[in-house]
């Protein structure tokens, strides 16, 4: 495995799970028990490492000469729950 | 007190962090520590950098979509973009490394100068009612 897709494992794996957190943690509290609290902090970390993670696909698909469609799915799989990690997974 | 403190040191570690990623993926000669300065510092330099920063936001009802936010975090966005493509393309490095640092400097004015801040609206309390 190239250096380069290790790191972009790992990135994908910190935004995988951020986004559990956000939607399996923060929302639920707000939503089920009336505190909003965690929202916000966990919602600006997924946003933050979204971010960190898009830029790391781009780089990490032009170094391995990904297709269109290998960085079609890494996008969309950025945007469900458990999806990078699925990912992960058809890369490996 | 104690927060804005705890938030103030994990943005200016951040800030170490990315800027040392970013000066390691411009300036060092070994291809191998370029891309380890790129991938394991600049990036997760950005990410404690957004946190701090918007947890001292958060603190000082300052909003998200002030100018000098989103434009400071557009440039790291660019500035983390730079470094990895100088990684990728060492050809390119000087002119990527050039346009990086002028990136910096337009952050670090952006933070002095704080253009177009915008603060945070809080619902007013409502008046009771008069008797």
């Amino acid at each position: 495995m190239s250096p380069d897709l290790r790191w972009f494992l790992w990135v994908a794996r910190a935004e995988g799970v951020s986004l559990l957190l956000l939607f399996g943690l923060a929302m639920p509290l707000k939503y089920g028990a009336g505190i909003p609290e965690l929202v916000q902090p966990i919602g600006m970390a997924h946003g933050a490492l979204f971010m960190v993670y898009l830029i790391a696909l781009w780089h990490t698909g032009r170094v391995e000469r990904w297709g269109a469609l290998r960085y079609l799915l890494g996008f969309v799989a950025s945007l469900l729950p458990f999806g990078t990690f699925i990912f992960e997974r058809r890369l490996g | 007190m104690l927060l804005h403190l705890g938030l103030d040191l994990l943005k200016w570690i951040g800030v170490l962090v990315f800027v040392s990623g970013l000066a390691g993926s411009f300036l060092l000669r070994d291809p191998t520590q370029q891309r380890q300065a790129a991938q394991w510092l600049a990036a997760p330099g950005l990410v404690l950098v957004w946190l701090g920063g918007y947890g001292l936001l958060t603190l000082s009802g300052i909003s998200m979509m002030s100018t000098w936010v989103t434009g400071a975090m557009l440039l790291t966005l660019a500035m983390l973009h730079l470094a990895l493509a100088a990684v990728r393309q060492p050809a390119m490095r000087g002119f990527y490394g050039l346009f990086a640092g002028l990136l910096l400097l337009a952050n670090l004015l952006l933070m002095i100068e704080k253009p177009g801040t915008v603060h945070e609206q809080h619902p007013t309390p409502e008046a009771p009612d008069e008797p």
